[in-house]
């Protein structure tokens, strides 16, 4: 049997060969060491005392909670055995960070232990607290090198905790003149990658805008009728990608008497901000035709016949832009 | 701030620490404080009022900041009210951070009156149950009441109560009601906290919640919620 010391010494050459931001279960370990469990207990403690190796209480692949280990951090020394418990518990939390309430639940520790624990933790600078832009009033901590996601600091649209509705504004107006822009110089539809890349590039807005927030103001723009989603021929139904988006495309109740039509555009332009186009006189008969809708709007109903055609029989359905 | 340890409390508190009363509980806090300010709370102070004081010589002329309530925020005595309730706040409910709070997030009562007449309502069932579980001649609220006019001398302090939102102890899952009211003697140099909650029944904190933290994501808002 070999001595304590030359086993504590395999255990940590074991570890050391594992990559550092795994764990190691405690049965890869008894299997890779060959040793009498007895024997390998003794020096796991020995090494634990010595904080040269940490434990964890860890849920396997299978879902059963064991024994892992992982060396040890020179930043962890000397932290007593239930500082290391909420140190773990906090690192655990990752991105997220965790609710001291929370803490105290999975540690089972009192109010009194648990705030000087974290006032420790905090002094050797090895938690910090963060606020969460959905719940400000709540103490909650992480690690000192984590990175809060951006989901609780709320990304490129909080600025301080408070939300920056300027930003939003210009963002959708950005977004908005580049998606019509491409549309009616090129006739295709804008990506969320395209125009994302758009507004990178234009560095009119400071803050890094990620693609997720670029689809954010995309589908506020889509909500608010100015533009429509499409799906993009052959892209499957979850991707995200697989979105593109042009100038919404209005059209007029099937029911309405045509001589309402006009108005209804008029009412839309207006509602969308825009001036009222100077030749909106009646035809003689009170109809709107196409011919009628071109001088309205000009070049962008010929391409709106393109697009969307006409149906045919009694119900003319016309398609028109909405402005920009 | 100093927590004080009140004999004349202590029953009151501990009862109405958690009273079932049939389809809801009732959680509720009795605490006296000393408006001494200890080591931590030193610094909080400190930032407390340079903060405030930044806030109102940034702000532009003409703007009525003296219509807070706690009095203008451009007397010292008036920031040290803001301070003694948020400090008493931090103490009584460590899980949170009040630290961004201001005065608009306060309101001050007109009088006892009211807030006797608002806590008896609220605490009707509660009565009950401590007639059920006491008896005597002297029923929960007058014995309520005359312990806290022993402590604080009601008619002679500022009440004033926390407007609660979403982010705080009040808003927390299962709560349908709550009252909170700070009653701040200046001449003794105290704080009566008298703060009620009731939680129904029929929700129940489950205990599976916490052995995965991916399910701590039902806790908090989700950015989707808003």
């Amino acid at each position: 049997m070999r001595s304590m010391k030359a086993i504590a010494g395999r255990i940590l050459e074991v570890l050391k060969s594992y990559p550092t931001s795994k764990t190691m279960p405690s049965r890869v370990l008894e299997r890779k060491l060959g040793e009498d469990k007895a024997a390998l207990a003794k020096a796991l403690n020995h090494l634990l005392q010595e904080h040269k190796i940490q434990c964890y209480h860890l849920k396997d692949e299978d879902g059963h909670k064991t024994l892992h280990y992982k060396l040890g951090e020179l930043k962890l020394k000397h932290l007593s055995s239930e500082e290391l418990l909420v140190y773990q518990i906090i690192e655990q939390s990752n991105d997220r960070g965790i609710w001291t309430r929370d803490i105290k639940l999975r540690s089972n520790l009192q109010q009194p232990a648990i705030a000087k624990i974290l006032k420790t933790l905090e002094s050797r600078a090895l938690i910090k607290s963060v606020k969460w832009v959905t719940n400000k009033n709540r103490k909650v901590y992480m690690l000192m090198e984590v990175e809060p996601s951006r989901e609780i600091t709320g990304g490129a649209w909080y600025t301080d905790n408070e939300m920056d509705e300027e930003l939003v504004h210009a963002a959708e107006k950005i977004c908005l003149k580049f998606v019509e822009k491409t549309f009616k110089a090129t006739g295709r539809r804008a990506t969320a990658g395209d125009v994302g890349a758009h507004v990178r590039g234009t560095q009119i807005i400071k803050t890094e805008m990620k693609d997720d927030e670029i689809r954010a103001v995309l589908k506020v723009l889509v909500y608010d009728g100015k533009l429509d989603e499409y799906r993009a021929a052959g892209a499957e139904d979850e991707d995200e990608d697989g979105l593109e988006y042009a100038p919404a495309i209005c059209k007029p109740p099937k029911g309405l008497p045509e001589h309402l039509v006009e108005m209804l555009e008029v009412g839309w332009l207006v509602r969308s901000g825009e001036k009222r186009p100077e030749s909106t006189k009646r035809g003689e008969d009170g109809t709107v035709t196409p011919s009628r809708l071109k001088r309205l709007f000009g070049e962008e109903e010929e391409r709106a016949e393109e697009v969307g055609g006409r149906g045919g029989g009694e119900e003319r359905d016309l398609y028109f832009f909405r402005g920009t | 701030m100093k927590y004080l340890d009140v004999i004349g409390l202590q029953k009151l508190q501990a009862f109405v620490r958690s009273v079932d009363v049939g389809d809801y509980c009732v959680e509720g806090i009795l605490e006296a404080y000393s408006c001494k300010l200890a080591g931590s709370d030193k610094k909080l102070s400190r930032s407390l009022d340079q903060e405030v004081a930044q806030d109102l010589s940034v702000s532009p002329e003409g703007v009525v900041l003296s219509a807070s309530p706690v009095g203008p925020l451009t007397e010292a005595g008036s920031r040290r009210t803001l301070i003694y309730l948020l400090l008493t706040m931090q103490h009584i409910y460590p899980d949170y951070d009040f630290s961004l709070l201001r005065a608009h997030n306060f309101s001050k009562e007109k009088g006892p009156e009211r807030v006797k007449a608002n806590v008896d309502t609220l605490l009707l069932e509660t009565t009950k149950a401590w007639a059920n579980e006491n008896g005597g001649d002297l029923s929960f609220s007058e014995q309520l009441w005359s312990a806290v006019d022993k402590v604080i001398n009601m008619y002679e302090c500022d009440i004033y109560s926390y407007n609660p939102d979403e982010s705080d102890p009040f808003g927390e899952d299962g709560y349908i009601w709550s009252f909170n009211y700070f009653f701040y003697n200046k001449k003794m140099k105290r704080i009566l906290y008298f703060s009620c909650r009731g939680k129904t029944k029929a929700y129940e904190d489950s205990d599976e919640q916490l052995d995965d933290l991916e399910d701590h994501e039902g806790r908090f808002f989700s950015m989707d919620d808003i």
